[in-house]
C-alpha cells in the first residue's frame, strides 16, 4: 500500500514541479524529479523482490493447505473426473495464482488512485472536464470487468477443445505408444486427427480473443477521445491564465499516458482480477471437498482397544461405486481370524479388490457392516485400522526413493525403530537381497529414473519391493492382491514357497487367479455375483462340481501330461 | 562458454527463423508492417506533442490563435487513436502467428517422433531431451518470436526518436547513449544470473514436484495414504522447497543489487540531460514544447527498453535451454527410408531379401543391447522360424523374450548380426509420408501383402471409441467393421461398436481384462502374416485365460506367430518352444522333447505343474 500511495504522490507531484519555473529552485527540482524517477524505476524491482518473498511464503502455505486437503479428502474423489479436473485447475502453481490475485488487486487499486489523482489535479484547474472523465470512467470499468469474466469463460471453453487435441499429441509423442504406433503405423492418421482437433481449438481461441481485443481497444479509443476533449476544454483556462502552461502540458501528457495504460495494463489487470476471482472460487470448492469421516475420533477409548488383530468380519456387505448403479458387492459375508492363511478367488470384476478397499477404509459408502475384533470398524480411527491391516495392491506404488526408504515408508506407523538388519532380512525374504547388495550404494541406491542416477528396477523387482515394504510394516493382517502378477514362474514358485515363512507372523489373505496357490490356505473364499458363493479348504472345494473345481481344472489342463 | 552459447543461439535463430516465416509468410509480413507503423506512430506522437505544446504556449502569449491549438490537439488525438488501433492489431496478429507457428512446429515434432527409431525412446538421454523439447516448445517459440520484435517494434522507434532528438540538439544523442549503457550492462548481468538460477533450481524443483505427486497423484495416492506416509513425503517436499526458495531469494537480492547500481548511474546521467535541456530552454535554444516532448520521449524509450530487455527477453531467457532441446531434437537422425530391394550390405541392417526355402524369419548371430547399457540383452542369437509355424518363447524375467519379440517385429535393429524376413512382410522401418495435405497417399501401399502385428504386454488403452480402438491397428486399410465386430465377439466383448471408451471425454470405464481382450482383437484385426503375442493374458482370469489360449491356437494356425508367455503349460499350443536364458536361446523343441532334455524348461514347467498335481 505504501508503494501505491507513493506512486500516487509521485504522479501528482510531477505535474507541479514540471510546472515550476523558478530558476533558483531548478537544481533542487531536477534532483527531486530525478529522485522521483529513481523511485518510479526502482519500484518494480523492489516490488519484484518483495513479491518473491511473498511468493515463497505463499507457496509454503498454499502447499501446506493443499497437501493437507489431499491427505484428508475422501478417496472417491481421486476416481471422480469432476473433482480431479478441479484439482488440476487449482493445484498446479497455486502460489502463483494466489499472488497474481493479490497483485492484480493492487494494480487495479493503484490504477484507480492514479486516475483519481489526475482528476483531482484537473478539478483544481477546470471542474467540468474532471467531471466528464470521472463519469466516463465508471462505465469503462464495468465494461472491463464484464469482458474479464467473458474471457475467463472463453478460456475454459478453449481448454476443453484443446484437451482432445492434447491427447492425440500424447499418442504421437509419448514413449508408451511407440511400439504400437510404429507397428500399426497409425502415426500419420493420428497426426491428422490432432491437426483437425487443434485447428478447432485454435480457431475458437481466435474468435474469442478477437472479441477481447476489440473490447479493450474500444475502451482505449474511448479514453483517447475523452483526452482530446479534455485537452481542448483546457485550452480556455490556459489562455485566460487560470491554469499554468506547465500544468497544462503535464496534465495532457499524463492523460495520454492514461490512455496507454487503459489500453493494456488496465484491461489485463481486470482480466487477471476476474480470473483470480474465479480461481479463488475454485480453490474454495477444492477445499470444501468432503474429507474422510473419522467417527472413531469421538470414541476416546477406541485406541486402546486396538492393539492386536484378532478377527475381521464382514456382514451383509453391499457396495456400488459412487455415481454408478451396479452393485459390485451384494450381501457379502466372510470372516477372517488371526493366525490363519486365507485366499480369495474369483473371476475378474468379482469385487475382490473392492472388498479390500472397503476394509481399509478407502471407500466409505457401503451398506452392511464390517467388524474388527468384534467391534464395528467405524468406531476406530482410520489410521488405527491401517496400522493393523495393510495391503499390497496390484497397482502398488513405485517410489523414486532409495531402496531403504522405499521399504521404510511401509513402517512409518511402527513405534519402534527399524534396524538395518531388519531391512536386509526383509529384502532377503522377498529375494532381493543379493540384487541390492550388488549395487554400489547398497540399500541407499536411488530407484527409478525420476532423478538422474536412479537404478532401474524391473516390474518383478518392484513388486517384491512392495512386498518387503509390507513385511516390515506394523500390520498384522495383510491382503496380497495378485502378488505374483509380474513374476515369472520360477520366481512365482519361490515367492509362494517363501510367503508362508516371510509372512509367518502375519495373517494373510491372498487374492489370486492362480488357484493352485490356495492349496495351503486354511480357508478359501470364492467370490461370485458379489458375494461369497463357495468357501472351504482346497480339498473340500475340489469335491463335487463346484465353481472352484471348474476353474481349477481349466488351469490344470495345460499341465496334464498326455501319456 | 559464452561464445558457444551465442553461436548456438545464432544457429538456432538461423534454423528456426525460416521455418517460422514459412508457416505464414503473409501474416509475418503484415505483422512486421503493422508493428513498424505502430512504433512510428509512437515516435510521431512525441514529435506532435512538441508541436502541441509550442502552439499552446504560443496561444498563451498571443502569438497563435485558438484554432491552431484545436487543430494541434485534434491531430494529436487522431494519431493516438490510430496508434491504439495499430497496437491492438499488431498484438493480435502476433498471437495469430504464434498459434500458427506453434501448430506447425508441433506437427513437425509429431512427425519427427513418428519417424524416429523406436530404440531412441529407450535411450534415456534422447527421451529426456525430447520431453524437454515438447514441454518447452511454447516458451521456445515465444522466445524466438520476441527475438524479432526489436527489429519491427523497437528499432524504428529508436531511429525515429534518435533523429528527433538530434534535430532538437545533437548532444542529446550522446547523453541518451550514456544513460542506456549501464542499463544494458545491468540487464546482461541479470540475464546471466537468471540463467544460473534456472539451472540450479531445475533439479530440486523436479524433486519437489515429484514428492508432491507422491501425495497427490492417482498413481501414489492410495498407497501413500494407507501406509500413513503423507507426512513423510510432506517433510521431504518442504525440505526441498526450502532450498528452492532460498535460491530464488538469493537470486532476487542479487539482481536487486545490480539494478540499484545501474539505475543510480543511469539517473545521474538522466539528471545531467535534464539540466542540459533546462539550460537550453533558458538559453532559448530549445522551445518549452520540445523540452516536454524530449522528456516524454526519454520516458518512452526507457519504458520500451525495460519491456524489451527485462520484460520479454529477460523473463524468457530461461527458456533458451528449451529452444536448444527443440532444435537438437528436430535434428536427430531419422529412421532411414527403406528402399525396396536394398542389399543387406550393412551388417546391422534389416534386409528384406527373400529368405530361401520356407524360413520366414532368420536371425543370424543377433546381439542386442539397449542404449547406455553395458550388457547385451540378446547374445549371439541364431534362430529360424518357418512360414506358418507357431513358436512359443519361454524363460525367466529378463531373459530377453520381449526384446526378441521387438527385434522380430523390426521395431529394434540388432546391435550386430542380421535379421532376414520374408519379403512379403513389411517391417517397421519404412518411410511414413507426410500426408497432411493428401491423406489418400496411403492407398499407394495397397499392393502390400500382409504386415506384421502384435499384442504387447503394455498394450495401450486408447481414449477413443471401441471401433477405433480395434481398427487403429490397420488404419491405412479400408474399414472392415464386420471383421472387427466378429473379432470382438469372439473375444467376449459385446459392447456396441461406437461405445466411447474415453472416460475423460465422457465415455465408460472398462476393467483391465476387458481392455486386454480389446487389445487382442486389435492385434488380430491387423491384416498380418506374422504376429507376436507378448504375454497376452496377464490381466485375464483363469477360466478366460484358458479359453483364450485355445483361441490363440486357432488364430495362430496357418500364421507365423510368436507367443511369449509365462504360462509354460500354455506354450504347448506352439509347434515349437524356444527356451530363453540370459539372452541366449538355449534349446528349442516340442514340449515332450524339452521335458526330456532341457533342465531349465523342466524346472519352469514343474514349478507350475507342481501346483496342479
Amino acid at each position: 500500500m505504501v508503494v501505491v500511495l507513493a506512486r500516487f504522490l509521485d504522479t501528482v507531484l510531477r505535474y507541479f514541479e514540471s510546472g515550476e519555473r523558478d530558476i533558483l529552485q531548478v537544481l533542487v527540482l531536477i534532483l527531486v524529479y530525478v529522485g522521483m524517477q529513481l523511485f518510479v524505476w526502482l519500484e518494480p524491482n523492489l516490488m519484484e523482490w518483495i513479491n518473491t518473498y511473498l511468493l515463497n511464503g505463499v507457496r509454503r502455505e498454499s502447499s501446506r493447505i493443499i497437501l493437507d486437503k489431499y491427505a484428508k479428502m475422501q478417496y472417491r474423489y481421486i476416481e471422480n473426473k469432476t473433482a480431479m479436473d478441479l484439482a488440476d485447475r487449482v493445484v498446479p502453481d497455486a502460489e502463483k495464482q494466489i499472488v497474481q490475485c493479490y497483485s492484480s488487486y493492487l494494480n487495479v487499486i493503484s490504477f484507480v488512485v492514479k486516475t483519481v489523482g489526475i482528476v483531482v489535479v484537473l478539478a483544481g484547474g477546470a471542474l467540468l472536464p474532471a467531471v466528464i472523465i470521472l463519469s466516463c470512467s465508471v462505465p469503462l470499468f464495468i465494461l472491463a470487468v464484464k469482458s474479464g469474466r467473458a474471457s475467463y469463460n472463453a478460456v475454459k471453453e478453449v481448454t476443453k477443445a484443446k484437451r482432445k487435441a492434447d491427447y492425440f499429441s500424447e499418442i504421437m509423442l509419448r514413449r508408451e505408444y511407440v511400439s504400437e504406433r510404429k507397428l500399426f503405423r497409425y502415426g500419420n492418421h493420428i497426426n491428422e486427427e490432432w491437426w483437425r482437433n487443434s485447428e478447432t481449438a485454435r480457431l475458437l481461441k481466435l474468435k474469442t480473443s478477437i472479441r477481447w481485443y476489440i473490447k479493450s481497444k474500444a475502451g482505449s479509443v474511448f479514453t483517447a477521445l475523452i483526452a482530446v476533449i479534455a485537452a481542448m476544454m483546457l485550452i480556455d483556462p490556459v489562455m485566460s491564465g487560470s491554469m499554468s502552461v506547465g500544468l497544462y502540458i503535464s496534465l495532457v501528457s499524463s492523460l495520454y499516458a492514461l490512455v496507454k495504460a487503459i489500453a493494456w495494463e488496465f484491461m489485463q489487470d481486470v482480466d487477471a482480477l476476474t480470473a483470480a476471482n474465479e480461481y479463488m472460487k475454485d480453490f474454495q470448492k477444492f477445499l470444501s471437498l468432503e474429507e474422510e469421516k473419522q467417527e472413531g475420533e469421538k470414541l476416546e477409548k477406541a485406541g486402546a482397544a486396538l492393539e492386536h488383530f484378532e478377527s475381521l468380519e464382514c456382514r451383509n456387505l453391499s457396495f456400488k461405486y459412487p455415481d454408478t448403479d451396479k452393485y459390485i458387492l451384494r450381501h457379502l459375508s466372510l470372516k477372517i481370524e488371526a493366525g490363519k492363511k486365507y485366499s480369495i478367488v474369483g473371476i475378474n470384476g468379482a469385487g475382490k479388490t473392492t472388498l479390500v478397499k472397503l476394509i481399509l477404509g478407502v471407500y466409505d459408502g457401503y451398506e452392511g457392516s464390517i467388524y474388527l475384533n468384534g467391534r464395528n470398524i467405524k468406531e476406530y480411527r482410520k489410521d488405527q485400522v491401517r496400522r493393523l491391516c495393510a495391503a499390497v495392491f496390484q497397482d502398488f506404488s513405485r517410489y523414486a526413493l532409495t531402496v531403504r526408504d522405499n521399504i521404510l515408508v511401509g513402517a512409518l506407523r511402527r513405534t519402534d525403530r527399524v534396524s538395518p538388519e531388519e531391512i536386509d532380512r526383509g529384502l532377503a525374504d522377498v529375494g532381493l537381497f543379493e540384487t541390492v547388495q550388488s549395487y554400489k550404494g547398497g540399500a541407499d541406491t536411488f530407484l527409478g529414473s525420476h532423478f538422474w542416477d536412479g537404478q532401474d528396477f524391473s516390474g518383478g523387482q518392484w513388486q517384491r519391493l512392495a512386498l518387503a515394504r509390507n513385511l516390515i510394516g506394523s500390520s498384522e493382517l495383510v491382503f496380497l492382491d495378485e502378488p505374483t502378477a509380474a513374476l515369472d514362474p520360477i520366481a512365482e514358485q519361490q515367492f509362494y514357497d517363501s510367503l508362508n515363512s516371510a509372512f509367518r507372523k502375519k495373517t494373510t489373505v491372498t487374492i489370486s487367479h492362480r488357484l493352485a496357490v490356495t492349496r495351503d490356505s486354511d480357508c478359501i473364499y470364492v467370490i461370485g455375483g458379489g458375494r461369497v458363493c463357495e468357501q472351504g479348504t482346497f480339498d473340500g472345494l475340489m469335491i463335487g462340481h463346484t465353481v472352484f473345481s471348474e476353474m481349477y481344472e481349466s488351469q490344470k489342463e495345460w499341465y496334464v501330461e498326455k501319456e | 562458454m559464452l561464445k558457444k552459447n551465442n553461436n548456438a543461439f545464432l544457429k538456432t535463430i538461423r534454423v528456426m527463423f525460416p521455418k517460422m516465416v514459412r508457416s505464414c509468410p503473409g501474416l509475418f509480413a503484415l505483422s512486421a508492417l503493422v508493428s513498424i507503423a505502430n512504433s512510428l506512430c509512437m515516435g510521431i506522437l512525441i514529435w506532435l506533442s512538441q508541436n502541441l505544446y509550442d502552439v499552446v504556449i504560443g496561444a498563451v502569449s498571443g502569438e497563435t490563435g485558438k484554432p491552431g491549438v484545436v487543430r494541434a490537439a485534434l491531430l494529436y488525438g487522431a494519431v493516438t487513436v490510430v496508434n491504439q488501433i495499430l497496437n491492438g492489431l499488431s498484438v493480435y496478429i502476433m498471437n495469430v502467428i504464434f498459434d500458427i507457428i506453434n501448430r506447425d512446429i508441433t506437427w513437425e515434432l509429431h512427425r519427427k517422433s513418428d519417424r524416429l527409431k523406436a530404440i531412441n525412446f529407450e535411450n534415456e538421454q534422447i527421451y529426456n531431451q525430447f520431453q524437454k523439447a515438447v514441454q518447452g516448445r511454447d516458451e521456445a517459440i515465444f522466445l524466438l518470436f520476441i527475438c524479432f520484435t526489436p527489429f519491427t517494434c523497437h528499432l524504428p522507434l529508436y531511429l525515429f526518436l534518435g533523429s528527433y532528438f538530434y534535430t532538437v540538439d545533437p548532444k542529446f544523442i550522446f547523453a541518451v547513449a550514456l544513460i542506456f549503457l549501464p542499463v544494458c550492462l545491468g540487464y546482461y548481468f541479470k540475464i546471466k544470473a537468471k540463467e544460473r538460477l534456472v539451472d540450479d533450481t531445475a533439479a530440486p524443483a523436479r524433486k519437489m514436484d515429484y514428492y508432491k505427486q507422491c501425495i497427490t497423484s492417482r498413481e501414489y495416492f492410495k498407497e501413500t495414504r494407507i501406509l500413513g506416509a503423507v507426512d513423510f513425503f510432506r517433510n521431504l517436499f518442504f525440505e526441498v522447497m526450502g532450498v528452492v526458495n532460498s535460491l530464488e531469494m538469493k537470486y532476487k537480492t542479487r539482481s536487486l543489487r545490480i539494478d540499484l547500481l545501474c539505475k543510480l548511474v543511469t539517473l545521474t546521467g538522466y539528471g545531467v540531460v535534464l539540466y542540459m535541456l533546462f539550460s537550453d530552454v533558458v538559453a532559448g535554444a530549445v522551445s518549452v514544447g520540445a523540452f516536454a516532448a524530449v522528456l516524454n520521449g526519454i520516458g518512452l524509450l526507457f519504458d520500451e527498453m525495460k519491456e524489451l530487455v527485462s520484460g520479454d527477453i529477460g523473463e524468457n531467457i530461461g527458456s533458451m535451454g528449451a529452444v536448444k532441446s527443440l532444435l537438437e531434437f528436430l535434428e536427430l537422425p531419422e529412421e532411414e527410408e527403406k528402399i525396396p530391394g536394398r542389399e543387406a550390405g550393412s551388417p546391422a541392417g534389416i534386409s528384406s531379401e527373400n529368405a530361401s526355402g520356407s524360413a520366414a524369419i532368420k536371425l543370424k548371430n543377433v546381439c542386442f543391447r539397449y542404449p547406455n547399457s553395458e550388457t547385451d540383452v540378446l547374445k549371439d542369437l541364431n534362430l529360424e522360424i518357418r512360414e506358418g509355424e507357431t513358436v512359443a518363447l519361454v524363460g525367466q524375467n529378463g531373459s530377453g523374450k520381449t526384446t526378441l519379440g521387438k527385434i522380430l517385429l523390426g521395431l529394434y535393429e540388432p546391435t550386430s548380426g542380421t535379421v532376414e524376413l520374408a519379403e512379403r512382410w513389411e517391417t517397421i522401418p519404412e518411410e511414413t509420408a507426410d500426408r497432411r495435405k493428401h491423406s489418400d497417399d496411403g492407398k499407394a501401399n495397397k499392393a502390400r501383402t500382409r504386415g506384421v502385428s502384435a499384442v504387447f504386454q503394455d498394450f495401450r488403452r486408447y481414449k477413443m471409441s471401441l471401433k477405433e480402438n480395434v481398427m487403429i491397428s490397420d488404419i491405412e486399410e479400408p474399414e472392415d467393421e464386420e471383421k472387427a465386430r466378429a473379432l470382438l465377439e469372439s473375444m467376449g466383448i459385446g459392447l456396441p461398436m461406437d461405445t466411447n471408451l474415453a472416460v475423460e471425454f465422457g465415455g465408460i470405464d472398462l476393467s483391465g481384462g476387458q481392455w486386454q481382450r480389446i487389445a487382442i482383437a486389435r492385434g488380430i484385426y491387423r491384416n498380418c502374416g506374422f504376429i507376436v503375442l507378448d504375454e497376452p493374458t496377464a490381466a485375464i482370469d483363469p477360466i478366460e485365460e484358458s479359453a483364450l489360449y485355445h483361441k490363440f491356437a486357432e488364430i495362430t494356425r496357418g500364421r507365423t506367430a510368436v507367443l511369449v508367455t509365462h504360462r509354460i503349460g500354455a506354450a504347448k499350443i506352439a509347434d515349437r518352444i524356444l527356451v530363453m536364458e540370459e539372452g541366449r536361446c538355449t534349446d528349442a523343441g516340442t514340449h515332450e522333447q524339452l521335458m526330456g532334455r532341457c533342465a531349465e524348461y523342466r524346472r519352469m514347467y514343474n514349478a507350475q505343474a507342481e501346483w496342479y498335481r
